[in-house]
């Protein structure tokens, strides 16, 4: 499981957009209360938190190793 | 011909009032039309007259509590806009049921779009495509739906309201051409020839202080900072339990921050377990910040300033959602002639809403949509 930093850099790198990134993250934080840039670490949580974003990225089609045609289809 | 009108008109039956806003619209050919009407009023035959004389536009539409255009507002009535190929180069609407649930209902919307705008939602130009959204006000599905639609186009804006009904909190509908729900939402997508800019005020001071959600399912929270949610609420108000009222809740609403931005959870009510429900979902592990009233007027003001300043040739028109509380709260204040007046350097529809959506689902929020 990658943490929020990870996931962070990976977004980043597929967006190549700042501007982009933090739309997405806006998105992300009303979907699962979370921030990419949320640097705090929760040790009782399990990986919860990472996990839950991962999974709304995916949802969004991003972070699925799979060229832009591939990815969910409106 | 003008490209762009807006009319508002009292009462009439469905043929009269459609004919009169078309006059008083003056619209030779219009792409999208936006019907906003109080509850009594049948949404089917409204579209289906709308419609009838407009057939190249995309026709949606949705119940109120209460309609605004730039020109006059109230309530009991029936207000519209009309935009024209200058300002929406191509335009399409489908109706979201959600029999099947929400999921498959936004999903299957999305593919009747995809079929108009080619290849598919999440390759559109954001900066050439804004969408909008009328939920009904009812169901409570207005989160869950507008997760899906970042899912299907995640870079798209939609903006929108849901449905209301003379503040009865009883039945609404939306409506897309002749189409009327009572449960389900109308997805609009434009392809604009004019830069568009999103409006967003909320009117509250952050007081700073924070709540850790640490127990919550959907829009009921059951802990925060460890506590019974409305017990930790209580003392940080500095008052007693049994003083959280409807007063006290709509003034003290709390909200997500986000670079200083509040995204506004409402609070509607305590239960005997010291939950509180919320009129929007609230995720466990959510900071949420306590809210104090601000200045409405002030802040509405600085936030269509800060919109318009986006379009330096002017804006054509701007198509608005404004929460039934900020309008209750208005009338209270006595400052609805003024509020209204705000709207008025361009043509401009709007209503007062069940909710607000603009990437997620908000309350006691006004949002809209400028066309430069």
């Amino acid at each position: 499981m990658q943490t929020l930093g990870e996931l962070r850099e990976l977004l980043i790198e597929e967006l190549g957009s700042h501007a982009e990134l933090c739309f997405i993250n806006t998105r992300l934080i009303l979907a699962t209360g979370v921030s990419l840039d949320d640097s705090r670490v929760y040790p009782a949580d399990g990986g919860k938190r990472a996990a839950r974003v991962a999974d709304e990225l995916h949802k969004m089609g991003f972070l699925n190793g799979a060229p832009a045609g591939d990815r969910i289809r409106g | 011909m003008a490209d762009v009108g807006r009319a508002y008109v009292r009462v009439g039956d469905p043929a009269s009032i459609a004919d009169e806003l078309f006059v008083r619209m003056g619209v030779d050919d219009p792409r999208l039309i936006v019907v906003v009407a109080d509850v009594d009023y049948d949404g089917a035959i409204l579209g289906r007259q709308m419609c009838a004389r407009a057939p190249r536009a995309t026709v949606i539409g949705c119940s109120t509590a209460g309609e605004f255009t730039d020109q006059a507002y109230g309530h009991g009535g029936v207000a519209a806009m009309a935009l024209g190929p200058s300002v929406v180069v191509r335009s399409a609407a489908a109706m979201a049921t959600f029999d099947q649930g929400v999921e498959v209902g936004i999903r299957a919307a999305c593919a009747k779009l995809s079929k108009c705008f080619e290849p598919n939602l999440r390759d559109l130009d954001p900066d050439r495509h804004v969408g909008i959204v009328l939920f009904d006000g009812t169901s409570g599905r207005e989160d869950e739906a507008n997760d899906i639609l970042a899912h299907m186009s995640p870079f798209l804006s939609f903006v929108g309201g849901s449905a209301g009904d003379h503040l009865e909190f009883a039945k609404t509908w939306v409506s897309c051409g002749s189409e009327t729900r009572a449960e389900g939402a109308v997805i609009a997508l434009l392809e604009t020839n004019v830069p568009t800019s999103i409006v967003k005020t909320a009117s509250f001071v952050n007081t700073g202080f924070r709540f850790l959600v640490t127990r919550a399912d959907k829009r009921v929270v059951h802990e925060m900072n460890g506590k019974p949610a409305a017990q930790a609420y209580a003392e940080e108000l500095g008052i007693d339990i049994q003083k959280i009222d409807e007063n006290v809740l709509s003034r003290h609403p709390l909200a997500i921050v986000i670079d200083g931005d509040p995204w506004v959870r409402s609070p509607l009510l305590v239960t005997p377990a010291r939950a509180m429900v919320f009129a929007s979902r609230v995720h466990e592990g959510t900071e949420l910040s306590l809210l104090a009233p601000g200045d409405i007027l002030g802040d509405t003001r600085k936030a269509l300033t800060r919109s318009r300043a986006f379009h330096p040739q002017g804006v054509r028109s701007g198509l608005f959602f404004n929460c039934a509380h900020r309008r209750l709260l208005l009338d209270a204040l006595g400052q609805m002639s003024a509020y209204h007046s705000l709207f008025a350097d361009h043509p401009s529809l709007g209503f007062h809403t069940y909710g607000e959506s603009y990437l997620a689902h908000m309350n006691s929020t006004m949002v809209g949509v400028l066309f430069g």
